[in-house]
């Protein structure tokens, strides 16, 4: 084995040893420093990540493999690769979890949760860290599943609270419907190509049957849909936000909520192949996107601000990865413009939940809008690196947003040039609407939460505060990511480079040089949103007000979040519930019935064997010698001819 | 041929430090055991003997460059098998009497297991019939003080005597089987078994062979506690602490079942590609699927009764015994079924889960608080989290679920079984899993009551950290024997007694035994 077999199974071991070092000897043993073995395991996982990134690209990929089990036919293989693009996952994931677990230390000190919490986590990045190392569907799948799995634990952390557990429940379910989706796709694909394995599938892309492959394609996208929260499956992330703020942060805005730009990313030779699913795939996400920024203009839940954001933002990356349509040397430009952003959105993103979750610890667990206000002197580094976040989220030069944001909208500005120059264009326009919208919102939540009178709710007990540095270095340090990103790794082409080197882009494009007219396009639009945020919620307060007292329909359909919810609850929720009644019954009845009769059978039968063993050792000798006999006399019987 | 005969005795000499370590310390305990009494002292010098000895076989020549032995004994991969896991076993035994032992008996208690140990050892090793039969007796007569030593009590000493007296008859078949087998032979050596047997293949010995190996089996099944020779085990688990009915249930179906292969494979060549009593064989092969039917049925429907839950331990072990039968039944149906590894492969593992069980059972078993209904289990995740978990994971591996290594370990037999293209080994098979099925119903009862009732009656338990260790052992080795069964499946496969020509053909055997009749 080479170093880099090595570190390439290091990577996800160590948060997995750490976890069950804290799942084991937490409660008792560690009590308070429960989260050292994580946090140590991800710091290691962290530097050995890096290990990953510089040495992957150089050799196309590497990869290694572990016999799970070897007997005869049966024969099951764990092989972990790394390419650019997972070594690039790789250093995210575990970088964002890194800060996000030391952030933890702070913010969950003295939960009575406070082991089965970095259990939990350290589970995570390890599930996180095996997805992007898969090699093959299956194994992606089956980690797909187990960051489901924890996403489910860390949502319903405060289990005894109604409104965790049934966020919990709902991510589960909605998930499981994308998920169901994504498992058809497998067997599609198994059937058409006989392989799950990636090159072995991307190898016979050119033999299959365009129909086939759309198919495969989206079916591939429903479970991208399902766990990257985009619509109509949209609904669950909002309500993810019960869990901890650091869990948002790292999971439902930089990590797992990003699976399913992976996934997309990853099976882009199929998706180049097949048109129809990629403009599907656009005009989903271009839809989300602007859906998604007109939710988030009238919540007053702060965290709830950014999840809506998250699902605009990853239909914004959506839309980049069905840019290529009908123009396959556009893919490369056209992914790496969706995983940029989902880069630099992951540090800025981190940061801002981060932030909200200082805010939140600060006014005693309130997180409504309206109930505080003007903490900018209150909370000085929270109030500046917020700042810094939002910055990033609105795009405005020179921040990490503006570069990964500018990229996708030059991808789709350069396919309204391609064979669907209408649909492109269209797409092109929600973006730049979707630019001004997020600008803001963002600065709406900015303006509301730290600008005007300074207002703490009675929660906070008058003496809110700063928080400590185990909490602010983490976020200063994705706050160096979120405003530096960017340029370091976009006007120069870095990142593009880098990632080109993945073997998933058969044809290489052409450079793309810095599309002016879109820069300036797109920096109008944030700067209006932000100077109109500016001007309702800081120079004239009471305009918001009358503002929507003259529009009432759409601001209450806006809040509402255009009735989606309760749309789900007539259609699907109701009647599931009405069938599962029914099931309960035929249970309760029917099969529990049978169960009692097969276990009943066993329980009488054995009864009558009981009777010889009545404790006398005579007849136990007897008993035994008895049998002795009988096979003796037909051992005789049968070889004495 | 004086001085060869010298020199390979010298040798096999060599080879025996491991067992003459544990044979020493054994002493140095009865003695000094006499002097002092101290609990912790003798406790840790067992377990240095113990390390001692695994020690000198760590260091003594590696399994494949020791020189194939024609004398007492054989040091083949199996006996460097048999070897690890008794050391390991019996050090869990160690840990987990530290603190059930009255303090005075401390060090007899610990010597006894020592040369159980041993003994264990040698049966892997044992090159000879009556090498075998003295190695399984070095098992069985510490166990009889073993069982005694701890408690004083009529129903203790019923236990005891009643296992005396059955092992004894059970020595006397097994006694009696090898006797035909030497009238057969002319020689009690299992290697010269293994030539002189083919060589008289026409001569219309199959039912004198027939009955030898019956007998022999029906010795050795005593040792396994398979149906009809399973009728002490309910009682003599129930009537003795938890230590002795772990030690009852693992160390002797190890030794049992070690036996029946060497055995069979001296006088029957399970491995080599012709069978030379195929008749013989089939007998064999017949009454194995017998005896693993009965076993596992009888012992799941009578587990499902018990409300004591050693008793319900007993019927479990005896329905392992069944699934264990399977396999020896698989390898004497088809020598290709792989049936002896996945033997091998259960007994390690079954070693590890059914000491895990009863370790935590000894921790937790007071004179005050005595565990022996079911439902004293009630709570055990809110008053001692650990080893209810413990406890869980070993029942998971019993019952055969992932992610533990019982999984691993039934599905080898279950695989073997199926692989021997007999349809009667087939059914086999089925009802295993069946069997398997309605297990998990008593199995997983224990974990429910553990983790879902709250718990019955508030005493503070003292914490017994080494019984606790020895359990933990045991479940994390369960655990981490399902993430990586491969190295423990190489040596299972490895450790299969496979005939060697060299030693057959090169020393003259043919001629040996026609002078010796």
């Amino acid at each position: 084995m080479s170093d880099l077999d090595v570190a390439l199974r290091i990577v996800p071991a160590l948060p997995l040893v750490g976890s069950i070092l804290t799942a084991f000897l937490g409660n008792r043993l560690l009590g308070s420093k429960s989260h050292l073995p994580v946090v140590v395991g991800l710091a290691g996982a962290v530097l050995f990540s890096f290990m990953v990134l510089v040495e992957a690209p150089g050799s196309g990929r590497i990869s290694t493999s572990y016999d799970f089990v070897d007997l005869g036919n049966l024969h099951i293989n764990v092989v972990l690769r790394a390419d650019a693009l997972t070594a690039m996952m790789l250093v995210t994931v575990n970088l964002v979890g890194f800060l996000v677990a030391v952030y933890s230390r702070g913010y969950m000190a003295g939960d009575p949760g406070y082991a089965r919490y970095f259990a939990e986590l350290g589970l995570f990045v390890f599930s996180m860290s095996m997805l992007v190392l898969s090699s093959n569907f299956l194994l992606l799948y089956v980690f797909w599943e187990a960051v489901g799995l924890c996403s489910y634990l860390l949502i319903g952390f405060w289990y005894e609270r109604p409104s965790a557990a049934a966020a919990a429940r709902k991510a589960f379910l909605v998930n499981r419907i994308g998920d169901a989706g994504f498992l058809l796709g497998l067997m599609l694909m198994w059937t058409t190509f006989g392989t799950l394995d990636y090159d072995g599938v991307f190898r016979q892309v050119e033999q299959a049957d365009p129909a086939t492959l759309t198919a495969i394609c989206l079916l591939l996208f429903t479970g991208a849909i399902g766990k990257s929260a985009q619509f109509p499956l949209h609904v669950w992330l909002p309500d993810a936000m019960e869990g901890p703020s650091p869990v948002s942060a790292l999971i439902h805005a930089a990590t797992m909520v990003t699976a399913g730009v992976y996934l997309v990313a990853r099976s882009t030779p199929l998706f180049v192949a097949s048109p129809t699913a990629q403009l599907i795939v656009a005009g989903i996400g271009g839809f989300t996107a602007l859906l998604a920024a007109l939710m988030a203009l009238t919540q007053f839940d702060l965290k709830r601000v950014l999840a809506y954001s998250t699902v605009s933002q990853l239909g914004l990356m959506f839309l980049a990865l069905g840019a290529a349509a009908g123009q396959p040397k556009l893919a490369e430009f056209a992914v790496v413009a969706a995983v940029f952003h989902l880069f630099t959105h992951a540090f800025f993103k981190a940061l801002l939940f981060l932030a909200a979750g200082s805010v939140m610890h600060a006014m005693g667990d309130v997180i409504d809008m309206r109930r505080f206000g003007g903490l900018r002197r209150l909370l000085p580094w929270t109030h500046a690196l917020f700042l810094v976040g939002a910055l990033a989220l609105a795009g405005v030069v020179p921040l990490a947003g503006f570069w990964s944001k500018d990229e996708i909208l030059a991808a789709v500005h350069e396919a309204s040039h391609g064979p669907y120059p209408g649909f492109f264009t269209v797409c092109y326009y929600t973006a730049v609407l979707t630019t001004f919208l997020t600008a803001f919102y963002t600065f709406r939540a900015y303006f509301l939460t730290f600008w005007g009178e300074e207002r703490v709710p009675e929660e906070a007990h008058g003496h809110a505060h700063e928080s400590g540095w185990v909490m602010l270095v983490p976020m200063a340090l994705l706050a160096v990511g979120a405003a530096l990103a960017g340029i370091l790794f976009g006007p120069t082409h870095l990142f593009a480079e880098y990632l080109g080197k993945t073997p998933i882009f058969a044809t290489h494009g052409e450079e793309h040089g810095l599309n002016w007219t879109v820069m300036m396009t797109s920096t109008l639009a944030a700067g209006v949103g932000i100077g109109l945020a500016a001007w309702l919620y800081v120079l004239s307060p009471s305009l918001p007000e009358r503002l929507r007292r003259s529009l009432p329909g759409l601001y209450e359909l806006s809040s509402n979040r255009f009735y989606l919810d309760e749309l789900y609850g007539v259609l699907f929720v109701g009647p599931a519930t009405m069938l599962s009644n029914f099931c309960r019954l035929f249970d309760q009845y029917i099969v529990d019935g049978v169960v009692d009769l097969v276990g009943w059978v066993p329980g009488a039968v054995g009864r009558v064997f009981q009777t010889p063993q009545n404790g006398l050792v005579q007849y136990y000798a007897l008993a035994t010698t008895i049998g002795l006999a009988i096979f003796l006399v037909f051992v005789v019987l049968t070889l004495r001819g | 041929m004086d001085s060869q005969i010298a020199e390979q005795l010298v040798g096999s000499l060599k080879l025996l430090v491991p067992e003459a370590i544990l044979i020493a310390a054994a002493c140095v305990l009865f003695v000094g055991g006499t002097i002092y009494r101290c609990r912790t002292t003798w406790s840790v010098s067992a377990l240095i003997a113990l390390a001692l000895a695994f020690l000198a076989w760590w260091w003594g020549p590696a399994a494949d460059a020791r020189p194939p032995s024609v004398g007492l004994v054989a040091f083949t991969p199996l006996a460097s098998f048999v070897s690890v896991l008794s050391l390991g076993a019996v050090a869990v035994v160690v840990l987990s009497a530290w603190n059930q032992v009255p303090e005075s008996f401390t060090a007899e208690f610990h010597a006894c297991l020592l040369v159980i140990a041993a003994g264990t050892m040698l049966v892997g090793a044992a090159n000879d019939l009556l090498l075998l039969f003295l190695a399984l007796e070095m098992i069985s007569i510490p166990t009889y003080v073993v069982l005694y030593l701890p408690r004083r009590d009529a129903r203790n000493q019923e236990a005891a005597l009643k296992y005396f007296l059955l092992s004894v008859f059970a020595s006397a078949i097994f006694l009696f089987g090898v006797s035909y087998l030497y009238g057969l032979a002319g020689t009690t050596n299992l290697t010269a078994l293994s030539v002189a047997l083919p060589i008289q293949r026409d001569s219309g010995f199959d039912l004198l062979l027939g009955l030898a190996l019956v007998l022999v089996l029906a010795g050795l099944s005593f040792r396994v506690a398979a149906v009809p020779f399973h009728f002490y085990a309910p009682d003599v688990y129930q009537g003795t602490v938890p230590v002795c009915a772990g030690l009852l249930a693992a160390i002797p179906k190890v030794a049992g079942f070690v036996g029946i292969l060497v055995v069979l494979n001296a006088a029957l060549g399970l491995t080599s590609a012709e069978s030379w009593f195929p008749q013989v064989r089939n007998v064999v092969t017949a009454l194995c699927w017998i005896l693993a039917l009965a076993s596992m049925t009888l012992g799941n429907l009578l587990a499902l009764l018990q409300s004591d839950l050693r008793r319900l331990l007993a019927y479990s072990s005896i329905a392992h015994a069944g699934y264990v039968l399977a396999g020896v039944g698989a390898a004497s149906a088809s020598s290709g079924s792989g049936g002896q590894e996945a033997v091998l492969f259960y007994l390690f593992i079954y070693a590890a889960m059914t000491l895990g069980a009863f370790a935590v059972l000894g921790m937790l078993n007071l004179a005050e608080r005595p565990v022996e209904a079911v439902e004293d289990l009630a709570g055990l995740w809110q008053t001692r989290p650990v080893a209810a978990l413990t406890m869980a994971v070993c029942l998971f591996s019993l019952t055969g679920l992932p992610p533990t290594a019982g999984f691993w370990a039934k599905l080898y037999i279950f695989l073997s079984a199926w692989a021997t293209e007999s349809v009667l080994y087939r059914v086999l098979a089925v009802a295993l899993a069946v069997n398997a099925a309605v297990a998990a119903w008593y199995y997983v009862r224990l974990v429910a009551i553990m983790y879902l009732r709250p718990p019955g009656r508030e005493v503070t338990i003292p914490s017994d950290r080494p019984g606790l260790v020895g359990a933990m052992i045991c479940g994390v080795f369960v655990l981490a024997a399902f993430l990586f069964p491969g190295w423990l499946w190489s040596a299972s496969r490895q450790a299969v007694p496979v005939p060697d020509p060299s030693v057959q053909a090169g020393l003259g055997w043919e001629r040996a035994v026609a002078r010796d009749r």
